[in-house]
């Protein structure tokens, strides 16, 4: 049991300004393996932001983020640059645009980073590949090129693409936003598979229902701070707070 | 004209192509890989060395590629003759034709080099954000993931390059290298006769359906993916 309380990401104090506007000011959460957080909140709340700072697509201001264990960032100072290269293959970042390569076939998409990054032989990353675009159900879409595929489609290929590297975290940027509302479910379906087979997962996302049905636990996020955080039902169906009350209106409605 | 006038002046002229044809791939030789280290300092960070690149780039766009080529040509017998003058004794032979391909070399490295700063800036920033999260280094994500993406885009642009320096290679008589126009006027004033420019004016012309044909043909290649 010790192995399912292990803190994936653990996050303190963080802080990160762009300019002179503070877009997240001081949060701490901390996601453990198998869990599945949930972050909802208002466009420019700075949900994206977490994760583009768990990511290192952002340096952040101050604060600590640790992913395995392994501090990244310590009160705004950051580990050497092989550690943070090896604390960014601990997790996977999926887009919200996709940002598949364009040229590069739906196989290689998945095989690309196994053979550059982790020095797999061509072999074993198309193994892999393939076992992976077959839970995706593309395996038959594997020569296919991105510009080929249904925005779903090319979704759920980007998400083989973070799972061949075999992260201990998922992350996902408004997975569903890019996409036509009747696509949104495949990706949703793909999402609530993972969960169900225990994948740590965060997941920022506008679909409440699905936040509330696949999370353990969730955080509503409002111009850079927490404002609740708890049970997904009790968040999304009860909230406590005004201004949750308001931006769930319409979903509670 | 008799035969053998005639045949003469095919031979001289086939000569002259010949050089013009060196010129030619010599200058994409050495401009296409130049034109690469040139656009990255272009692009910078460091203030320094973007705005030298750039002080260097509107001077070579800003002046004659004729111009260029005097400069490279005579400036450094120029420079030998003064330090001369100041007691040193260096015996210094330059090469016409070396002193072409380092000036046309030069020049068109600097057009290609902002066609590839165009192309680079182009890829979206989610290129190299999903190269960065998936561990690739900023050197893998630069050749395996923006080059290839950026030498599709910019084709149609240095097919219209590649296409005006077979016209420039001209410009190299101006040193008295003989290429193929600079014999074709020799021809024309000796013989007294159209045909040499005409031959010339063929002559380029077949060369640049070959240019055109080849950067057809170079995007199609490429066109496998959007």
């Amino acid at each position: 049991m010790e192995d399912t309380n292990r803190k994936i990401i653990d996050v303190k104090n963080l802080r990160k300004s762009f300019g002179d506007t503070e877009i997240i000011k001081g949060i701490s959460f901390s996601v453990h393996k198998g869990e599945v957080l949930g972050i909802i909140g208002p466009s420019g709340s700075g949900k994206s932001t977490i994760l583009r700072c768990i990511s290192q697509l952002e340096t952040v201001s101050s604060g600590s983020i640790s992913i395995c264990g392994r501090p990244l960032v310590t009160d705004g100072v950051y580990a050497a640059k092989n550690e943070r290269h090896e604390i960014i293959l601990k997790s996977g970042l999926v887009f919200q645009n996709f940002n598949l390569f364009p040229h590069y076939s739906v196989l290689e998409n998945v095989t690309a980073a196994q053979i550059t990054v982790l020095k797999k032989t061509t072999d074993e990353a198309r193994q892999t590949a393939s076992e992976l675009l077959r839970r995706m159900g593309l395996i038959d879409k594997a020569d296919n090129y991105p510009y080929e595929l249904s925005g779903g489609q090319q979704q759920r290929v980007s998400i083989a693409r973070a799972l061949a590297l075999k992260p201990e975290v998922l992350l996902f940027d408004e997975p569903t936003s890019a996409l036509d509302p009747e696509l949104t479910g495949e990706i949703l379906a793909v999402i609530k598979e993972l969960a169900a087979e225990k994948m740590t997962m965060v997941v920022v996302t506008h679909e409440m229902a699905f936040a509330r049905d696949i999370s353990s636990e969730v955080i509503f996020m409002d111009n850079g701070v927490i404002v609740e955080q708890g049970n997904p039902t009790d968040v999304i169906n009860n909230p406590q707070t005004q201004r949750t009350k308001v931006f769930l209106s319409r979903f509670n409605s | 004209m008799g035969f053998d006038k005639y045949l003469k002046m095919l031979k001289a002229m086939l000569g002259g192509s010949l050089v013009s044809l060196e010129v030619f791939f010599l200058t994409l030789l050495f401009s296409i890989p130049l034109a690469l280290p040139i656009a990255v300092g272009r692009m910078s960070k460091n203030k320094l060395l973007s705005g030298s690149t750039n002080v260097f780039l509107l001077i070579i766009r800003g002046t004659p590629l004729m111009l260029q080529l005097l400069v490279v040509y005579f400036g450094p017998g120029i420079f030998i003759r003064w330090l001369n003058g100041l007691g040193y004794e260096i015996a210094f032979v330059w090469n016409r034709f070396a002193a072409a391909i380092i000036a046309l070399s030069i020049n068109y490295s600097a057009y290609f080099a902002e066609i590839y700063r165009g192309g680079i800036e182009s890829i979206p920033k989610g290129q190299y954000e999903a190269a960065r999260v998936l561990g690739f280094t900023p050197a893998q994500t630069f050749f395996k993931i923006v080059l290839p993406q950026v030498v599709k885009r910019i084709v149609p642009a240095m097919g219209n390059e590649v296409i005006t320096l077979v016209k420039d290679t001209a410009l190299v008589s101006v040193i008295g290298v003989a290429e193929l126009l600079m014999v074709a006027k020799e021809r024309q004033s000796a013989l007294f006769s159209f045909t040499p420019l005409f031959i010339a004016g063929v002559f380029y012309f077949i060369m640049n359906w070959g240019v055109s044909a080849a950067f057809a043909k170079l995007e199609k290649k490429l066109s496998y993916y959007h």
